[in-house]
């Protein structure tokens, strides 16, 4: 394949009788060179460091004769952590003292280093008396510990590191564009995925799928010329123009048409760098050159006057020397107010085919030849569910069910309609709203059939006393409100009081699975809602 | 300059370093760091990251970046991009974005070259009030992940760090009150020791719990909460 400097590519198929020529613009900036590698992260587990020292055999300190090698060295210092570890807890030793590294032992004092003067000055003050302490613990020799500034640990550990936490054992690759796919596609921008058998035909997408079949079979045949795909974001224009360019592109025998695909967007863009580099004659050239040109989302070109312009130019020459031409808008292009006149009538002047809004059942059958393509089973009550719930657009439906597939893969958990609603719930409940006490106080009333004034109430009684603390542990987990504020609600108690109802209903979970379940159905109604 | 007059503090820029090292693990990060370590599971080769002020994505964003080898850009100066993308980009603070057709175009252009893109907001691509169908139909499309609010021990070690950024000797003590009493975000803890440094410059005296009172009346009476809870 070759790639001239104005970026087009042309590439030659053998045939029975002869070298076929065939061409294709490239409007992808040699995309394929800048691919980059799927990298992955060397996973490094979370608990590697904090491994126990290994029960092993050390010998006795051997008192003051033969300093201790540096093998055993080590392995003190292995332990001296593990204990610093155990004191401090996992987080404030992760926070501070994991960077730590051990230097030399020179005399009767240990050197431990840190990467930068701040966290040395800070594991001094906050860590210096425990880790002596340790040290001499450990190692009668040692009677000081020099905290010093030096080579910090392995950068690239503590990357893997903090990235990588417990994923399902081997999960399973998200649907994605396989990665060997056709230069000649991958370099006009076409996506693998949208062929037309990808694209699943329902009642308010059908005139539009029969149209652009057509035009895949014939291109410019009269009355289908142009052909301009209309309707709201994420119903499948682009998904039928790329369909069209594969079947163009994928037809057996010779290859006879070049296709040019580009947004409306990208086709500004290269106008603009021609007009920058003085080619704006070879620009045309090479837009006149081609068979079938489609543009996608021409209303980006509306207030772009010598864009249009030069849109215009491009698509009448195409026209009239009887080239196909498939243009999509998110309007029909009478009601594209902002493009010129001349131009609408042009664009309306072949077929006008719109895509509507989706029904339910078209969802459905979207969502079923979805899971089917990804191999993957789904329960009928999950995609009904979606069906319902995800009425925007055919884009936003298949990023729900790509979600939920990728969520599944990632964490290994199956798909049942409590994950669907917990995976998708950003986009589920449409405005963010804030839980309120007031709200919680009032659930939890409900719930166990108690008056609303019991929460601030004074009395004492269990039958109160209880759903209160279950609501002053769900203010604490579901909002953000200091203790103080939390227990001014609850009839102006104390934050200890609101500390100690926390606790209560904590340790009541653990022991009673019940009660816990009443609890946590609380918690997902009032986020639910 | 009479004895009396309170000591003038200059505010001090802190520039955080963003270390892969300094990053907390939590159970309330964990979702965001599987995904962040598996870029190849990612739908569409695209993630949202979104929480609260504070609880660490702009950190995670520079430890990806860097993991990855990638760009980090902020959407307030976002500005169209012309091809070729510099590789895996992330794109913080999106609640700022200033120009939604750069960042049409930029999630277009990474799709053709399939390089991945990682977004971070404050709030769900479902909520942003973008004019852009375009956009917010492929936003809305998007694998998004939530980083929670921190958790009690989470918080406490934060409160401990931006005290120690800011070289203020604080009592366990009285870090254990602070906590019991401030609203428990980051950005209120982040708020909270900013003026308790302020207030220790000004009158130069240690951080107590009558200064404490006296600094961040708002915040311990919960009146602030709601303004910090929209931050």
């Amino acid at each position: 394949m070759r790639i001239s400097p104005f970026g087009v590519s042309t590439f030659r198929v053998k045939n029975n009788t002869d070298w076929v020529q065939s061409s294709l613009l490239v409007w992808g900036y040699a995309v394929a060179d800048n691919r980059v590698k799927d990298q992955e992260l060397v996973a490094v587990s979370e608990k590697a460091e904090f491994l126990p020292a290994k029960p092993c055999e050390v010998a006795e300190p051997r008192g003051w004769e033969a300093p201790p090698d540096e093998a055993e060295l080590s392995q003190q210092w292995i332990r001296v952590q593990h204990r610093l570890q155990q004191e401090v807890g996992e987080v404030e030793y992760r926070a501070w003292l994991r960077q730590m590294s051990l230097g030399g032992l020179d005399g009767d004092e240990i050197t431990v280093r840190l990467p930068t003067r701040f966290l040395r000055d800070w594991v001094r003050s906050q860590y210096g008396g425990r880790l002596t302490a340790l040290w001499q613990a450990e190692n009668p020799r040692i009677r000081r510990v020099d905290i010093r500034v030096g080579a910090a640990a392995s950068e690239e550990l503590a990357l893997g590191e903090t990235l990588a936490v417990s994923a399902a054992p081997s999960p399973v690759e998200a649907p994605r564009a396989p990665e060997r796919i056709d230069a000649r596609a991958e370099a006009a921008g076409l996506d693998p995925r949208f062929d037309f058998e990808s694209f699943v035909v329902g009642k308010p997408n059908e005139f539009a799928y029969v149209c652009a079949r057509r035009v895949a079979e014939r291109p410019a045949a009269p009355g289908f010329n142009p052909l301009f795909l209309y309707g709201g974001v994420g119903l499948g224009k682009t998904h039928l123009m790329h369909a069209i360019a594969w079947e163009l592109i994928r037809r057996p025998g010779p290859p006879v048409f070049s296709v040019a695909y580009m947004s409306a967007e990208k086709f500004m863009y290269r106008f603009i760098a021609a007009i920058r580099s003085q080619s704006t004659i070879e620009f045309k050239e090479q837009l006149r050159s081609v068979d079938v040109l489609m543009v996608d989302d021409l209303q980006f070109l509306i207030g772009k006057d010598n864009t249009q312009e030069e849109f215009f130019h491009t698509f009448n020459a195409l026209v009239d020397a009887g080239k196909q031409i498939v243009v999509s808008a998110d309007k029909s292009p009478s009601d594209l107010s902002g493009l010129e006149d001349r131009l609408r009538t042009r664009l309306g002047c072949g077929m006008v085919a719109d895509l509507h809004a989706t029904t339910y059942e078209l969802r459905f059958s979207i969502l079923q030849a979805k899971a089917a393509r990804a191999g993957v089973s789904i329960p009928p009550k999950v995609m009904e569910f979606l069906a319902h719930k995800i009425t925007s657009n055919v884009r936003e439906l298949e990023g729900a069910l790509n979600r939920l597939i990728a969520h599944a893969n990632l964490f290994g958990r199956p798909i049942t309609l409590e994950t669907t609603q917990e995976v998708l719930h950003d986009i589920l409940r449409a405005h963010d709203r804030r839980i309120t006490i007031e709200e919680i106080q009032r659930k939890v009333a409900e719930h166990w059939n108690i008056r609303l004034t019991d929460m601030s109430s004074a009395r004492r009684a269990r039958a109160v006393a209880r759903p209160r603390q279950v609501a002053m542990y769900l203010a604490k987990q579901l909002t953000s409100r200091s203790l103080p504020e939390i227990g001014r609600k609850f009839g102006n108690r104390d934050h200890t009081t609101v500390m100690h109802a926390v606790a209560r209903v904590s340790e009541l979970m653990e022991r009673d699975a019940a009660f816990a379940e009443d609890v946590e159905l609380l918690r997902r109604m009032l986020e639910a809602s | 300059m009479s004895p009396f007059d309170p000591q003038l503090a200059l505010p001090l820029r802190l520039t955080p370093e963003y270390a892969a090292a300094d990053f907390i693990p939590a159970a309330s990060n964990a979702a965001a760091r599987s995904w962040l370590a598996r870029v190849s599971a990612w739908p569409e080769g695209r993630l949202v990251l979104w929480g609260a002020s504070g609880v660490g994505k702009t950190h995670l964003l520079h430890i990806w970046t860097k993991a990855e080898h990638g760009v980090m850009l902020s959407a307030r100066n976002l500005v169209p991009i012309s091809p070729p993308l510099p590789g895996r980009i992330a794109i913080d603070a999106l609640d700022d974005l200033q120009d939604e057709r750069a960042l049409l175009h930029l999630l277009n252009l990474a799709a053709e070259s399939r390089s991945a893109v990682l977004l971070a907001a404050r709030t769900p691509p479902a909520s942003w009030p973008l004019s852009l169908p375009d956009l917010k139909s492929r936003l809305c499309a998007t694998l998004a992940v939530v980083v929670k609010p921190p958790e009690d021990h989470l918080l406490a070690v934060l409160l401990q760090r931006l005290l120690a950024e800011r070289q203020l000797l604080v009592s366990s003590a009285m870090q254990s009150w602070l906590l019991r009493r401030l609203p428990r975000t980051a950005a209120a803890l982040r708020e909270a020791v900013k003026r308790l440094d302020e207030a220790a410059l000004a009158s130069g005296s240690p951080v107590s719990r009558t200064l404490a009172q006296h600094a961040l009346a708002d915040l311990l009476n919960g009146g602030a909460a709601e303004e910090m809870d929209n931050c």
